[in-house]
């Protein structure tokens, strides 16, 4: 059908209806009340951790790391598919990790179909997936994460282990304060996702059970510092 | 939709007699009701956000063609492309014909309750091509070749035994009925099909007008997965869904995880603005999203056109009396539960859809606990009436009806009948109960005892009372 077509037809159809409590302007967001990202700390790792993901917190530089080293070493990991270093909050993170002998994976995907198909079944055992992040949301312990160059989808969907790198700084109370501060979020880029918490299904008779398709573990590493 | 050889009455002693199916709606409701409450308890602002929901779709709906222009416009802008689909025909033209130009063999898909109302995975494999649900719960019910029985939980009918069984004929994996171990199979199982389908197809819970995004909502990850490893994404978005802004999402969103599954948001909100960008590493390379109208537009003109402000959540079917007796399947109808039989016979005609409307005993806890506050059971009583109007209403009820308006309407012949009649009960009641009515009252007391009538009317006491009164 022609979109002329198709639009001219809802506009003879709503001009035709009575829609309940319809108002002609859309109601606008109550006012936010301020708030200091360090308070968020404590409630935002409270929601977090109640939705089953590990909060580490860290209040330095050389404490991330040490938070990284011991959870790679728990889940014997030698490769990882990873953000670029310039999209992760810590520096020097990815040339401390070749030191310690694993080797990153890139999720660089071709235009090519066999190709695509290949490197993504090349990655999908890679235990470890390593992210920044955009925001943290306190009051449902949610990660905000943004696709750009050199921060793909897949290191936070396809291995069963994803760790995010958050800033306390980038912490809002909710989801309607990042929208205020962050107006063009979804403009910016092809994909924005809330993670809350790990994969999860309750399909067979209610039942709780994580890791379905994407990460069985989420452990966000809380930058105090940052 | 659904097979509806069986009546609906059939159906639902069907239902009533299953008792494994009563024990697991009785789990599988209870918990979801629970779950909700709390939820709902734990959030002091909902009744003012579950408002503001309610404001963000009416005002939408009210400027619908603008807002999907504006949609459109920026999904185009963004790179993909937009394709308006007057009912399904068309809409299930417009991938077939995607698939075999772009030579797509295996689709995976996210769950989705616009392409079960479509029928799209019988005719996706009438075209030759291969479709795999990805959702657990629908991959269990496509394997078993069923539909979903709600909208939210689609095998809220099934055990663990059954799904072991299922998994141990269809994947030839040893039995178990342990979920975890079960969660596992199919992990694998479908982690092989998200890496070598081309194309993945999915619904849409919102589309935001001002940058042209769609939102898919899922726990497990389906929703990301069938939109990120296929080089193809199909988006099927019933033309209701938009919302003007990202602050708006916000808010329906907050009651969309709660209303459902009594989450504060479910575990991904994926928000999809466009295919990858050119400089992105991965993501998929086109992205086609699919407007569908199906009866929609008239549903905006009707008499219950508050029922698209929808966003289905399910906790109407959850709350209902008569859907945690008997089930999504024995309404025979792709969407079950109270939305369910108003929006099927909204969309689809009364015409064999109408006993829907009287599948309710219009308690109302449906209203109560709606995320955006439809007034089903208004609703349901709109359509009853419609149905009556087309000579739906049994033809007993008419003629009682009648017979009761011609006594009515004649004050002396009133008295006199309701003075016989109470008489008349109160000689065959037993311990104050009548167990049958003669006909044409027996329709009435098929299902339910009737009281004998009081000694004295409320007419007389009224008049007794008077005469005390005033001396």
């Amino acid at each position: 059908m022609k979109r002329t077509d198709f639009l001219a037809n809802a506009s003879r159809q709503i001009a035709a209806t009575h829609l309940p409590d319809a108002r002609a302007q859309r109601p606008l967001s109550p006012a936010l009340p301020p708030f200091v990202p360090a308070d968020l700390a404590a409630p935002f790792s409270a929601e977090a951790t109640a939705l089953k993901c590990e909060v580490h917190s860290a209040d330095s530089p050389a404490a991330t790391i040490e938070h990284i080293d011991r959870l790679f070493e728990a889940h014997q990991a030698a490769e990882f598919l990873s953000w670029d270093e310039a999209a992760l909050p810590v520096p020097g993170l990815l040339r401390h990790l070749a030191g310690r002998g694993l080797s990153r994976r890139h999720s660089a995907v071709s235009n090519h179909p066999q190709a695509r198909r290949d490197t993504q079944a090349g990655l999908s055992e890679v235990k470890i997936g390593l992210t920044g992040a955009l925001a943290g949301l306190a009051d449902t312990g949610s990660l905000v994460l943004q696709s750009h160059h050199g921060q793909g989808r897949l290191a936070s969907l396809m291995p069963p282990v994803h760790i995010a790198l958050l800033r306390a700084g980038a912490l809002f109370p909710s989801m309607a304060h990042f929208v205020q501060a962050h107006p063009n979020a979804l403009r910016n880029a092809s994909n924005l996702v809330l993670v809350s918490g790990p994969s999860r299904t309750a399909d067979i008779e209610q039942t709780l059970t994580l890791g379905v398709h994407g990460p069985k573990e989420v452990h966000i590493v809380l930058l105090r510092y940052a | 939709m659904p097979p509806t050889d069986a009546p609906f009455r059939q159906r639902v002693k069907t239902a009533l007699a299953d008792t494994q199916l009563r024990q697991a709606l009785k789990t599988g409701t209870g918990n979801l009701v629970t779950k909700r409450a709390a939820a709902v308890a734990a959030f002091p602002a909902f009744e003012t956000t579950r408002t503001r929901a309610r404001h963000i779709r009416a005002h939408t709906l009210s400027r619908l063609d603008r807002y999907l222009a504006e949609f459109a416009d920026n999904v185009e802008a963004t790179g993909g492309r937009v394709f308006w689909a007057k009912d399904a025909a068309e809409a299930i033209g417009y991938i077939t014909d995607l698939a075999r130009d772009k030579n797509v063999r295996r689709i995976v898909k996210s769950k989705s309750m616009v392409t079960e109302e479509i029928e799209l995975n019988p005719a996706l494999t009438q075209a030759g091509l291969e479709v795999v649900e990805s959702d657990l719960g629908e991959f269990i019910i496509q394997l078993t070749e069923e539909h979903p029985s709600h909208i939210v939980a689609p095998v809220m009918h099934k055990t663990r035994q059954d799904v072991g069984r299922v998994f141990q004929q269809k994947l030839n994996v040893p039995y178990t009925d342990d979920p975890f171990a079960l969660n596992d199979i199919a992990r694998a199982h479908l982690r092989h099909i998200f890496l070598t389908a081309d194309m993945g197809i999915s619904g849409v819970n919102f589309g935001v007008a001002e940058s042209g995004s769609i939102c898919l909502v899922t726990n497990e990850g389906n929703g990301r997965f069938t939109t990120t490893a296929p080089r193809l994404h199909v988006a099927v978005m019933g033309m209701e869904k938009v919302v003007p802004t990202f602050d708006d999402l916000s808010v329906t969103l907050q009651v969309l995880g709660r209303s459902a599954t009594g989450q504060k948001l479910s575990v991904y909100s994926n928000i999809i603005t466009g295919p990858r960008r050119p400089d992105e590493p991965d993501g998929p390379d086109e992205l086609h999203v699919i407007v569908l109208d199906n009866g929609r537009s008239a549903a905006l003109a009707s008499e219950q056109a508050e029922i698209l402000y929808c966003i289905r959540c399910g906790a109407c079917l959850n709350h209902c009396p008569v859907y945690q007796k008997i089930g999504g399947h024995a309404y025979g109808s792709v969407y079950p539960g109270p939305m369910g039989s108003v929006l099927t016979p909204v969309l689809f005609g009364l015409e064999g859809h109408n006993d829907l409307p009287h599948a309710s005993s219009l308690c109302g806890a449906c209203r109560d606990v709606c995320p955006v506050k439809i007034d089903l059971p208004h609703l349901l009583l709109t359509l009853r009436h419609a149905d009556a109007q087309a000579g739906g209403a049994p033809a007993s009820l008419s003629a009682g009806v009648r017979l009761y308006r011609s006594i009515a309407n004649n004050p002396g012949l009133y008295r006199f009948s309701l003075k016989a009649g109470g008489r008349l009960t109160r000689l065959l009641a037993r311990n104050g109960w009548l167990a049958t009515l003669p006909p044409p009252l027996s329709g009435w007391t098929a299902h339910r005892h009737f009281p004998a009538m009081a000694k004295k009317s409320f007419h007389q006491q009224w008049q007794e009372r008077n005469q005390e009164r005033i001396p």
